[in-house]
């Protein structure tokens, strides 16, 4: 584990994070009525992804469990679920083997679609524990795919500075 | 006018068109013949539109006439109706009053007389598996957790959380929500059950086969979370995909194919375009001990609270203040008269207080 090593570094994981909260409290704005609110991408997992390009961190792990219990208030959801689903998008993006980093591409790529597919399945598995039966898939399908097809774009706002990513 | 002039016109097409077929001069003749019936037809047609401009502000004269006289009946009609509905409203309330009066007398337990307060849903607070939205009513005018939302076309949702001034409005559509509904007609019972589709789901219904498709669902007031009898929605039924049952190895065996299906709810009311609802209290049942006077009491206060409009400086009951269903529900309620006591040995349990008996009250 290792803390931001710069102020540099800092203040980018800040505004990053800064910039998702405004994400969030968008959902409460007029905005919401163009589309409703369930199926937009979810905008952490984008900061999960990113920030797990810098490597291990506690400090990324704890934003994003703050981050997720505001969408949990924000959007009414079962308290908990999109926090335990970012930590765990977060921790499974981290998991791409080592001999991997030498492909970039690859790597991002393998990266984006473990944090993608640990946050369905957690989040899947605590609504259905809150709700005593299955979710509902279809907007949380929606929303996650506009999520991954943003990803490449969005994801970029939180990745680490070149030189200082982990692959 | 204009008639006689029309048919001078086609008398004289006709004269004109007889004239030409019958001169007997060959087809050079009947030529000249049509040539004059055309002439007198242009001069007569120019003569009728002449005549229908000129008479075109008379026309329009009568057409406003005849409009401000059905204008005038219509509005007589609607005086009349107006009238009609505002002695359907004294009539009305005084029947509720004398309701609350009998309800006392009864010692029955008086429902709330559901009138709530008005709010407007200002955003949408939903995510993939909730849909909801925040009304600009909170704790400091009096919503609580559980009343019922509903707007002019039915239910809306519930309150599932409050805050000093807003809301949040949990639509019949968030899987989280559950409200025990009924068939209008059927009285089938079910609970209804959102799952983030636009209509939910009618789960543990009590006798399926006697619903029909179309029937109003309404809310059963069951477990008193919601007021009785608030329009849901529509019955849809959903035929699932068949199961087949049986069948053996032999072909003689017989499959035995069974169509399930689903009871859904289209909602009355358009959950997306729902801006302005009326939240509703629940419909609590005032205990039995306390008293009916007391209940009645309590409830018309309560009543009268709820039904301040929006925004108004305090909930308390100003002391003081007259109290709510006018002074004759101040008057303290006299006590029945005493039957004559039976001398029995169980005479020191008969000289209770006269109170109504409660298992008497609470019989329908």
């Amino acid at each position: 584990m290792s803390f931001a090593s710069t102020s540099d570094d800092s203040t980018r994981f800040y505004l990053s994070a800064g910039l998702v909260v405004v994400y969030l409290f968008a959902q409460l704005s007029p905005l919401s009525h163009l589309l409703d609110p369930g199926y937009w991408p979810l905008g952490p997992l984008w900061a999960a992804y990113g920030w797990s390009r810098g490597g291990p961190s506690v400090r990324s792990a704890l934003v994003l469990f703050a981050l997720g219990l505001l969408q949990d208030t924000i959007s009414g959801g079962p308290l908990g679920l999109w926090p335990f689903a970012y930590v765990g998008a977060y921790a499974a993006a981290m998991a791409v083997p080592a001999g991997l980093s030498e492909n970039a591409a690859l790597a991002r790529a393998i990266a984006a679609a473990l944090g993608l597919i640990a946050c369905a399945t957690l989040a899947i598995v605590t609504a259905s524990f809150s709700l005593g039966a299955m979710p509902p898939l279809g907007p949380f399908t929606v929303s996650l795919a506009l999520t991954a097809l943003l990803t490449p774009f969005a994801g970029y706002l939180f990745s680490p500075p070149k030189g200082r990513d982990v692959y | 006018m204009l008639f006689v002039l029309a048919l001078l016109a086609v008398a004289g097409a006709l004269v004109a068109v007889r004239g030409g077929r019958l001169t007997p001069g060959g087809p050079g003749a009947s030529v000249a013949g049509n040539d004059v019936a055309q002439k007198f037809s242009n001069v007569v047609d120019d003569a009728v539109a002449l005549s229908a401009r000129a008479t075109q502000p008379v026309d329009k004269f009568a057409a406003t006439a005849r409009d401000s006289i059905k204008a005038a009946q219509a509005l007589k009609q609607m005086e009349n109706e107006n009238t009609q509905l505002r002695l359907q409203i004294l009539e009305l309330n005084a029947r509720v009053e004398r309701l609350a009066r009998y309800e006392a007398l009864l010692g029955l337990p008086p429902e709330l007389l559901a009138t709530g307060l008005t709010a407007r849903l200002i955003g949408e607070a939903s995510g993939p598996f909730s849909a909801a939205r925040i009304a600009n009513a909170g704790a400091e005018v009096g919503v609580k957790n559980g009343f019922a939302a509903i707007n002019e076309y039915g239910l809306v949702g519930w309150v599932s959380s409050v805050g000093k001034s807003s809301s949040r409005v949990l639509l019949l559509t968030d899987p989280n929500s559950r409200i025990p509904v009924m068939g209008e007609i059927s009285r089938v019972r079910a609970i209804m059950v959102g799952d983030r589709s636009a209509q939910p789901e009618m789960l543990y219904m009590s006798d399926a086969s006697r619903l029909r498709p179309g029937e109003r669902i309404m809310t059963s007031g069951d477990g008193g979370l919601f007021p009785r009898g608030i329009l849901v929605g529509y019955a849809v039924r959903e035929k699932l995909a068949p199961i087949s049952m049986g069948g053996g190895p032999k072909e003689t065996d017989a499959v035995v194919a069974i169509s399930p299906v689903r009871w859904r709810v289209r909602p009355a009311a358009d959950l997306k375009a729902a801006d302005f609802v009326r939240l509703l209290p629940n419909s609590e049942i005032a205990p039995l001990e306390a008293g009916a006077e007391t209940a009645l009491q309590d409830a018309a206060a309560r009543n009268r609270v709820l039904s301040r409009p929006l925004g108004a400086p305090s909930i308390a009951t100003a002391p003081g203040a007259p109290p709510p269903g006018g002074p004759a529900a101040a008057q303290p309620l006299k006590p029945k008269p005493k039957p004559p006591a039976a001398v029995t040995p169980a005479a020191p349990a008969a000289s209770a207080p006269a109170t109504p008996s409660a298992s008497e009250g609470a019989v329908e």
